[in-house]
């Protein structure tokens, strides 16, 4: 992490530590440098003041003071700070010294922060100088590419209202959500919602099981610690901060125009069985139509922040407000939100107690599209027309076919989110080293939502329900209580540190809906609800539930280091949850870990090229609630014997039908935690003078007592499934990251990070003594022709494996021929499906580049995905050319394929890719010294600017959460390139 | 500052203290769902828990079970039309006998029978506690039991006639292994269970009887039982299917509708012939769509239907054949030009005859090979013009039909040809226009079994039907002989994994 010139470490540094002195007494000058060359953009301030300024692109600075006595501070990133007391002179040279190693830096690793250098599990920081820029819409976009072993795609592209995947060392759990646990400013969160991605100052990802042990039965996704900005000491600033960035399409499916449909309608007329003198007058509806460009749109998004921070020694604040404005590319899409935080740091009773509250509240509104309209685009017949005569739209006459750009117009599909955050943390130093805190924390989410169909829409026509409207709100309420106590003390060469502590967290979640349906009119779209007919008709809808869960823990860790070269820590956390069987509610989740650096040998003295040597081992155990669905996890009341509804039925009369409630589930009592053991060995190194530096990671986690629904005696329980615990997934792999200065020039360098993730995936195992479990098949294919599932799930293979037939050949005619494996003369029975593939990357990596030149800088962001297999869903029903007259795509016509779809390998094709994502230019204005403006810069801006890829798909980056990768659907979000410039200024 | 300090610390350790004892309580707390413990709190909550198993008729006759038994005959088929319903090959193999131990359909219907045995077996279980006085419930404790132990050996029933060699279980959860029972003692149980509960049970008639179980509805189970009792325990019982149906007839409560469709008839409540059905309603007790299945996607504004029919079910030439001309009854076939609800717009095809008028034409070239047009379609029951996804027609199981037909069949194998004939021709009667062409004339055993095809195609009797007449496993139109161990389904494998107990039936 060593970006010399980074313009926005430099604007931070002013931000915090410059203000402007009516006073004016000497002006000092002079030239900053290193043991080679001049360094540009030095920070130079007056200690104990706010005053400062930095050096230009000579190295030159020149200040102000009012004292001549003044000591002035020099710093600059990947440097040591000096500090150098004036003594009346007015020209005064520096020579700084590269920093002893940049890992003395703190990194946070759960209820605290440690010194990297002492740090003995794998952990990585980003801070926001490295952060990927532009259109950014969701916090996790921030880190795409930027740490070994953590992967996020955006399966749904740029649209606004979809979130990123987000995987840490693989796939841990088969019964749902493998998202990492999210903790804000202290607080383990349900939604990273509220938080502006300008706003991060820092986020620090916990991979492996010594790491995240301390956050127990939410660790095994690994933990995500993200630090927001905060103020500090000094005059008052304000920055402001805006771009206006324009998106474009990149890749769309390449289907029939006009043209080339009706010719390939009559060179297929034979195969298709059709009469070639009937195809103009039946197929032709005389437009040529260009479905997707009517669906979408130039969208111009636009974001503005800004921001005030100030304080004394002994409180600071800092206040910003957001917006985003974010169009969607689809039409009648957006994402709108507005950001406000606050946050005050207090200090009282001598020092001895600090307050930090946090207030977080996120505004947003929003249009959602439906990507199903973007598969019509593909099937549609080019020459219908989009409008009757009339004016009104016209509508296919089909299966499964509409007009897209009339379901666009007709359709409301909205919702309005609040979510707020509120923090406070007290802390009090008992006696020296020993601090006792409390945190306090407040989550609210709020949405409404609200959906119309007019009357006019084509459900509303065939349906004959004339307009329907529903409106649905969800409350997420979550409670968290946490007290510690921390001791931290040297005696010599012996550091000890040592925390206990309390975590109960409650969570609730309430939801209501109703819908109704025939509106005289389509005024009301769904703010009227109780206008519909259909409630009088007893045919409307209603639901409404609520949910309750807890976690409690309680937590233990301690530190010990000697001679800052013999590291030692020890963790363990006891935790419950509600959610479990009564047997079971308590799990235990230790972790140890040690480390040795070894750079702090004195035999390593006489070796000056590597500056930094430690090796590291860490083994933890933490666990998974298992489950999808926000904060809920796992859902609850599965260890309790419930009852539920059946279909009514008739009772006393033929019509009148009454409730019927019986069980509703096989309850286990048994229900409990997965449980995630992982290994993990590390070493981190820098050598000459941390040109080079770099980290290794290798680790086994085993994830034992997977939570899934097994296959249950039926007779003698009533369901054929229960929710247990049974089965082990295994993952292990390398992370590597290397950090290179190839390039350290007075007027120009180069600084690269290079990140590489390798991870194996295995069920290792599928059954226990009670509950066997051979495999698994899921994710059905669609209709037409449900043709079957994708995945196989089984014993001794990965996750999201594919499993199906295996492509031999054509006839003669154009039919599938497949490998007749069980040689029994049938090429497509069961016994003819084996595993084909996988669609999980084995490789992940980035490549960051942050060049500068002068008073520029260029940020290259990279990252690849590589080593999995996509299906191509649109290949396999529209690549197809007995699909005609339905639309298909060209390279339909380019295939021998004379046959119904099958599913089979032939559909299989690698899916490595490698992404130019973030390219970034800025440059800093020379901003002279006034009164007004501490600086300045400006900067153009372009995420997912190129893909290099072999598949023929829109995108290869897909869903990497779930079990469903290397899925490619037939509906889908466009891919766009969006561009952006903006501005940041300083007052 | 000292004191300050020491009343922070106290109030912070006694904070913590207060936390550590209020915060370790892990007990679920519900509030959208009902546990079994807080349930049975007054007389409605005890009749929807009897009535549970009723309920759960509506969601699982129509589904699976209706699917391995009819797809498995000549009578429905669900061929691949075009792009269209290949379904992973599931129709094709129980259209040839070539399904395998692991068919997701088989496995359902297996679930779904279970599923209610167990929800009997969890009523009669949880009925011991409940105190009928206290609760001031408007019903009797012994009949309620009665009925559910008849509801229990209906779904017995089922499990006997597709799969044969099952585990009977009486309780929910043990043992955790049941061992299989053989298909003979299964069908003493069901036997002894209806014959001890019947005397217990409404009559037809009584207060509440639709839709529930009563003393005649156990005769005509106990009809169909005997009929099958050959197949079922190796042992021929004509005599006691004979009794049965007379205790029916003789009680002449029932009696055949005015019309064939009668017993379909939306609104068919009212019918006199129906003896058990599912009742079903569009809105409250969905599950029932026939038209959803059978329909082509167009038909949706022929009937102007709410939702898009899918196009699947049809019914091939050589069983539609079976239907002479002057005979009412195939009017329950679509067949020829297809017009929306006004009776003039031509319907038009989308598919293989896309924007081409819509004919439906009997020929289906194969089950793997059809296309859109072809394949009648039933609609025996009667859809009404605007119908939703489900139907309110209540779906007939045991019908007074059937009882005459199986007296007739039972009287044929005894050797009473001219006897049997007569009840024949009573059901006959109303489906054509004068008594000679009702007449069948002199029966054989392909004629009963022709004649029980068109009176109850689609009524889930076919399977049962042509394995008693020794005719499932034969070849037709698209589907080669079978061997005899097809005349039972297989242990589904996924079952037979969970419980390492069962065996599977011979020949899988």
């Amino acid at each position: 992490m060593m970006h010399r010139y980074n313009p926005w470490l430099v604007v931070c540094l002013l931000l915090f530590n410059t203000h402007f002195l009516w006073a004016q007494t000497i002006t000092v000058t002079g030239k900053v440098s290193d043991a080679k060359a001049t360094l540009p953009g030095v920070s130079v301030v007056v200690k104990g003041t706010q005053r400062g300024t930095t050096t230009n692109a000579d190295g030159n600075y020149s200040l102000t003071v009012d004292n001549p006595n003044s000591t002035l501070v020099f710093s600059f990133v990947g440097y040591d700070s000096q500090e150098v007391p004036l003594n009346g002179r007015t020209n005064l040279d520096v020579r700084l010294a590269e920093a002893a190693n940049t890992l003395q830096e703190v990194v946070a690793v759960g209820y605290g922060t440690q010194r990297r250098e002492t740090v003995t599990s794998s952990i990585t920081r980003v801070g926001q100088e490295n952060f990927n820029k532009g259109y950014i819409t969701s916090p996790n976009q921030l880190l795409q590419g930027k740490v070994a072993g953590l992967a996020i795609t955006r399966p749904a592209g740029n649209d606004p209202n979809a979130g990123a995947a987000v995987i840490i060392r693989g796939i841990n759990t088969v019964n749902g959500s493998s998202a990492p646990l999210y903790i804000v400013d202290g607080v383990p969160v349900s939604s990273i919602a509220q938080i502006a991605p300008n706003d991060v100052e820092t986020v620090d990802v916990l991979k492996d099981g010594s790491a995240a042990a301390i956050y127990g039965t939410r660790g095994t996704n690994g933990v995500i610690i993200i630090t927001t900005k905060r103020g500090k000491d000094g005059a008052p600033t304000v920055d402001y901060s805006t771009f206006v960035g324009v998106e474009q399409i990149t890749r769309r499916p390449e289907v029939l125009n006009r043209d080339e449909y009706l010719k390939a309608l009559n060179d297929n007329a034979a195969f298709l069985g059709l009469n070639p003198a009937d195809i103009n007058r039946t197929y032709d509806f005389g437009s040529n139509t260009d479905w997707f460009k009517l669906l979408v749109r130039d969208a111009v998004q636009q974001q503005h922040t800004i921001s005030m921070a100030g304080g004394t020694a002994k409180t600071n604040y800092r206040i910003s407000l957001n917006y985003q404005g974010f169009p969607g590319v689809v039409n009648n899409t957006f994402k709108n939100t507005l950001f406000g935080r606050i946050s005050v740091n207090h200090r009282a009773l001598n020092d001895k107690l600090s307050v930090q509250l946090n207030v977080a509240n996120t505004f947003i509104n929003r249009a959602f599209t439906n990507y199903g309209y973007f598969e019509q685009a593909i099937n549609l017949n080019p020459t219908y027309p989009v409008y009757n005569p009339d004016g009104s739209f016209y509508q296919p006459n089909g299966f499964a076919i509409y007009n897209p750009v009339a379901a666009i117009d007709q359709t409301t599909n909205e919702r309005k989110d609040k979510v707020t955050l509120a923090s406070v943390r007290p802390v009090l130093e008992v006696l020296p080293g020993l601090l006792v805190g409390t945190t306090l924390a407040l989550e609210r989410e709020d949405r409404i939502g609200g959906y119309y169909e007019t009357k006019g829409s084509r459900p509303s026509i065939e349906s004959g329900r004339n307009g329907f409207a529903s409106r649905s709100t969800l409350f997420d309420y979550t409670k968290t209580l946490e007290l510690t106590t921390t001791y931290d003390r040297s005696f010599g060469e012996h550091t000890v540190g040592a925390l206990a502590g309390y975590s109960y967290q409650n969570f609730i979640r309430e939801t209501f809906d109703a819908s109704n349906s025939f509106f005289l009119t389509d005024a009301f779209t769904y703010n009227n609800l109780g206008a519909g007919a259909y409630n009088a008709l007893g045919r409307a809808g209603m639901g409404s539930g609520k949910y309750e869960t807890s976690l409690v823990a309680f937590f233990g860790r301690v530190n010990y280091s000697y001679a800052n070269k013999y590291l030692l820590s020890a963790s363990v956390r006891r935790e419950g949850s509600t959610k479990f069987g009564a047997n079971y509610k308590w799990g235990t989740f230790p972790a140890i870990s040690g480390g040795w650096r070894i750079a702090g040998e004195d035999f390593m003295k006489s070796v000056p090229a590597v500056s930094e040597l430690k090796v590291r081992v860490g083994y933890g155990v933490t666990g998974n609630q298992g489950g999808t669905g926000d904060n809920l996890g796992l859902a609850p009341y599965q260890s309790l014997q419930l009852y539920g509804p059946g279909a009514k039925y008739a009772f006393g009369s033929a019509t009148n039908y009454v409730d019927t409630y019986g069980p509703s589930v096989n309850p286990n009592p048994d229900l409990r935690w997965e449980t995630k053991a992982e290994l993990n060995a590390g070493i981190d190194f820098g050598l000459f003078n941390n040109r080079l530096s770099g980290t290794i990671d290798y680790y086994v986690r085993n994830t034992r007592d997977l939570i899934y629904s097994y296959g249950t005696q039926v007779p003698p329980f009533i369901f054929n499934s229960i929710t247990t615990n049974v089965g082990t997934l295994r993952n292990n792999g390398i992370e590597v990251t290397l950090n290179v200065v190839p390039i350290q020039k007075e007027k120009f360098s180069w600084n690269s990070n290079l990140n590489f993730s390798y991870n194996k995936n295995v069920l290792a195992k599928f059954s226990n003594d009670q509950y066997k479990r051979s495999f698994v098949d899921y994710s059905g294919l669609p209709a037409p022709g449900n043709l079957g599932n994708v995945y196989r799930l089984q014993e001794g293979y990965p996750v999201a494996s594919f499993y199906g037939k295996r492509f031999k050949g054509f006839t003669d005619q154009g039919k599938w021929i497949f490998e007749d494996l069980d040689g029994d003369g049938n090429d497509r029975s069961d016994k003819d499906k084996t595993f084909i593939g996988n669609g999980t990357p084995k490789f992940n990596a980035g490549f960051n580049n942050t060049i500068n030149y002068g008073n520029f800088t260029l940020n290259l962001y990279f990252r690849g995905a590589f080593g999995f297999d996509i299906l191509n869903l649109k290949n396999i029903y529209y690549g197809n050319r007995k699909y005609l007259p339905t639309n298909v795509l060209r390279s339909a016509l380019d295939n021998p394929i004379r046959d119904d779809p099958q599913y089979s390998d032939y559909y299989l094709e690698k899916g490595s890719y490698v992404k130019l994502d973030n390219v970034t230019l800025t440059y800093n204005i020379p901003v002279p010294q006034n009164k007004y403006v501490r600086n300045a810069s400006v900067f153009v801006s372009a995420l997912n600017t190129l893909t290099f890829t072999g598949y023929s798909g829109i995108d290869p980056e897909l869903n990497i959460s779930g079990l469903e990768h290397g899925r490619d659907n037939r509906d889908y979000y466009p891919r766009t390139r969006s561009l952006s410039v903006g501005l940041n200024v300083g007052f | 500052m000292k004191t300050q300090l020491n009343r922070i610390a106290g109030a912070t350790t006694l904070a913590l203290l207060l936390a550590l004892s209020a915060c370790t309580d892990l007990e679920e707390k519900t509030y959208s769902q009902v546990q079994a413990n807080t349930f049975y709190r007054n007389k409605d909550e005890v009749i929807a828990a009897f009535l549970r198993p009723f309920g759960h008729m509506c969601g699982t006759f129509f589904g699976a079970p209706w699917l391995i038994n009819e797809l498995s005959t000549e009578e429905a088929a669900w061929p691949q039309k075009g792009r269209h319903g290949y379904d992973n090959g599931d129709w094709q193999r129980l259209h040839r006998h070539t399904w395998t131990t692991e068919e997701g359909q088989t496995n359902g219907a297996w679930n779904g029978y279970y599923y209610g045995v167990g929800l009997c077996n969890r009523f009669l279980q949880d009925l011991d506690g409940i105190d009928f006085k206290a609760l001031a419930i408007p019903l009797d404790k012994d009949q309620i039991a009665a009925e559910t132990r008849v509801m229990r050996a209906w779904f017995y029933f089922w499990l006997l006639n597709d799969f044969g060699n099952v585990p009977i279980v009486e309780k929910v959860a043990e043992p955790v292994n049941p061992p299989q029972a053989t298909r003979k003692e299964v069908f003493e149980y069901i036997e002894k269970e209806l014959k001890d509960n019947q005397a217990k049970l409404l009559k037809k008639g009584d207060t509440g009887w639709y839709g529930r179980w009563t003393q005649e509805g156990v005769d005509a189970l106990l009809a169909r039982l005997y009929l099958n009792a050959e197949v079922y325990s190796g042992t021929a019982r004509w005599d006691d299917c004979i009794a049965a149906a007379d205790r029916i007839i003789n009680g002449g409560k029932y009696s055949l509708d005015a019309t064939w469709q009668g017993p379909f008839k939306l609104g068919n409540e009212s019918s006199n012939e129906n003896i058990f059905v599912i009742a079903y309603d569009e809105k409250l007790a969905g599950g029932f769509g026939p038209h959803q299945r059978q329909l082509h996607y167009q038909m949706q504004k022929k009937y102007n239907l709410e939702g898009q029919p899918y196009n699947g079910i049809v019914t091939e030439k050589s069983f539609y054949d079976l239907y002479a001309k002057n005979d009412k009854r195939i009017e329950q076939w679509l067949v020829g030009p297809q017009f929306a609800s006004d009776g003039k717009t031509p319907l038009v095809g989308t598919e293989e005859f896309r924007d081409q008028p819509l004919v439906i034409v009997p020929e289906v070239t194969g089950i793997a090979t059809s296309n859109e047009r072809e394949g009648v379609r039933n609609v025996k029951y009667e859809i009404r013009l605007g119908a939703l996804n489900n139907l309110s027609n209540d779906m007939v199981m045991l019908r007074y039909a059937d009882v005459l037909m199986m007296k007739a069949e039972s009287l044929f194998r005894k050797g009473q040809e001219p006897a049997a004939r007569v009840l024949v021709n009573q059901v006959r009667r109303r489906s054509f226009a004068t008594e000679k062409d009702a007449d069948i004339g002199v029966l054989t055993a392909q004629k009963l079994l022709d004649e029980r095809g068109r009176e109850f195609a689609y009524e889930l009797v076919r399977r049962m039907d042509l394995i008693r007449f020794g005719k499932f496993t034969d070849a037709w139109w698209d589907k080669p002989a079978s061997q005899p161990f097809r005349n039972l389904f297989p242990i589904p494998q996924a079952q037979i994994n969970a419980n390492p107990s069962l065996k599977q039936n011979p020949g899988y």
